[in-house]
């Protein structure tokens, strides 16, 4: 059905691991990514029909457990490595192969997971996306008033779930110079911020 | 300019009604009081009131200047704000229309229906059609879009949460104050934040490449 669907599906692997990957897949899309409706019994339904109910229920706790603490370390390779070889030598772990898996499923997802968790921290307001165009009056009465650009931004700003609000403003020349002055600012305070951390 | 604002009194009137002149088929009822009212006023005060009406007009704040014209003549502030509220909405509806259709001659004849005194008939006339027609700063403003009157920033870095032990992860928080007094506070990502600095580049860039361009075709 639908979950198992939109795995993203790497180069097959041994056949006994598919249905692992999807598994993780299927933990990543209602953990990080914010699909509803992955229940336990549809996944065990997909992908582990023999499993029993306790069985497949135990398996996932472990598995979630597992991308959590790797999720929430945000792990290198380095740790990754070291971190699943504890795993598959600890009683009631992992095997070598569902290490494996893991390892693979983590470099595929990282990236995205990690965008995930740091929007759950994002609370305000966010800027989303920002739309513009600058204005000319050609025709005045009063002859000083041509040759004035002016510029309409509309800024969409939203929180997670919720519907945008659009901003609309107007900017002179002398505001664009200031604005962009002040981003420049920002943007040395952020590196100078980086190179010392 | 708060007296302004407060004494326009909301009504109809007899004479003039009906007819349609460029205030409309009801006369408003402040233009009615000073139109009674202004018969006796000398002509230097009139003038003096006229000059604070097109200040009002273009969105400047003319309390000083009425206190002063209290002071020199034997108007109460109220009579003066009540003659300045009907001026000013009689000029605010002649500046809404256009040139192209609005002639003089009809306006003078609206005015004189009024029972205006013809001096001050014409020095209405001039600010309407001659060169000292208001810039309506006033007007022109209420249609604008707001502009960005103050923009603080701080640069944050989350070191961890409940999701992310480890997050260091800079994120920029911003806070516009706008000139219709809103005030907006939203978080920018960095990567938002790299395209929101290069689209301010951009609009600037713009705006420079426009200037140029339509001085040439004046100069043509």
């Amino acid at each position: 059905m639908a979950a198992a669907e939109q795995q993203q599906q790497p180069p097959p692997p041994p056949e006994g691991c598919r249905p692992l990957s999807a598994l993780l897949g299927g933990i990543a899309q209602a953990a990080y990514y914010g699909k509803a409706g992955i229940t336990e019994e549809l996944l065990r339904r997909q992908l582990y029909p023999e499993a029993a109910p306790e069985e497949f229920r135990a398996l996932r706790a472990k598995m979630g457990g597992l991308l959590q603490s790797i999720a929430s370390a945000d792990m290198d390779l380095n740790q990754l490595e070291a971190f699943l070889t504890a795993q598959t030598k600890k009683q009631g772990g992992i095997t070598s192969d569902q290490a494996a898996v893991i390892a693979k499923f983590w470099k595929n997802h990282r990236i995205k997971i990690r965008e995930s968790l740091i929007n759950q921290s994002r609370w305000d307001n966010v800027l989303k996306n920002m739309n513009w165009r600058v204005d000319l009056k050609s025709q005045s009465r009063h002859i000083d008033q041509i040759n004035t650009p002016v510029a309409i931004v509309e800024m969409e700003l939203g929180k997670n779930g919720q519907e945008s609000e659009f901003l609309c403003l107007e900017f002179d020349e002398a505001k664009v110079n200031q604005m962009l002055k002040k981003l420049s600012e920002i943007e040395e305070s952020m590196t100078s911020l980086t190179q010392t951390t | 300019m708060a007296a302004v604002g407060k004494t326009m009194a909301y009504g109809h009137s007899e004479s003039g009604g009906g007819r349609g002149g460029f205030l409309g088929a009801r006369v408003p009822a402040e233009v009615e009081a000073m139109a009674r009212a202004v018969r006796d006023v000398d002509k230097e005060t009139f003038r003096r009131l006229l000059k604070v009406t097109v200040n009002a007009l273009e969105g400047k704040d003319c309390k000083e200047s009425v206190k002063l014209i209290a002071e020199s003549t034997n108007l109460s502030e109220e009579q003066l704000a009540f003659l300045i509220s009907g001026m000013y909405t009689l000029l605010r509806e002649a500046l809404r229309l256009p040139l192209s259709t609005f002639k003089q001659e009809v306006f003078k004849e609206d005015l004189k229906e009024l029972r205006i005194p013809e001096d001050f008939i014409a020095d209405f006339s001039s600010i309407v059609f001659g060169n000292r027609r208001p810039v309506s700063e006033g007007t022109a403003q209420r249609s604008r879009l707001p502009s960005v009157q103050d923009f603080k920033w701080r640069v944050d870095v989350a070191i961890s949460t409940s999701s992310l032990a480890r997050a260091l992860q800079p994120s920029i928080l911003m806070l516009l104050k706008l000139s219709d007094g809103t005030a907006h506070r939203f978080e920018v990502p960095v990567a938002k934040f790299q395209e929101l600095r290069y689209n301010v580049a951009l609009i600037l860039k713009e705006m420079n490449d426009l200037e140029k361009r339509s001085i040439l075709k004046i100069q043509d």
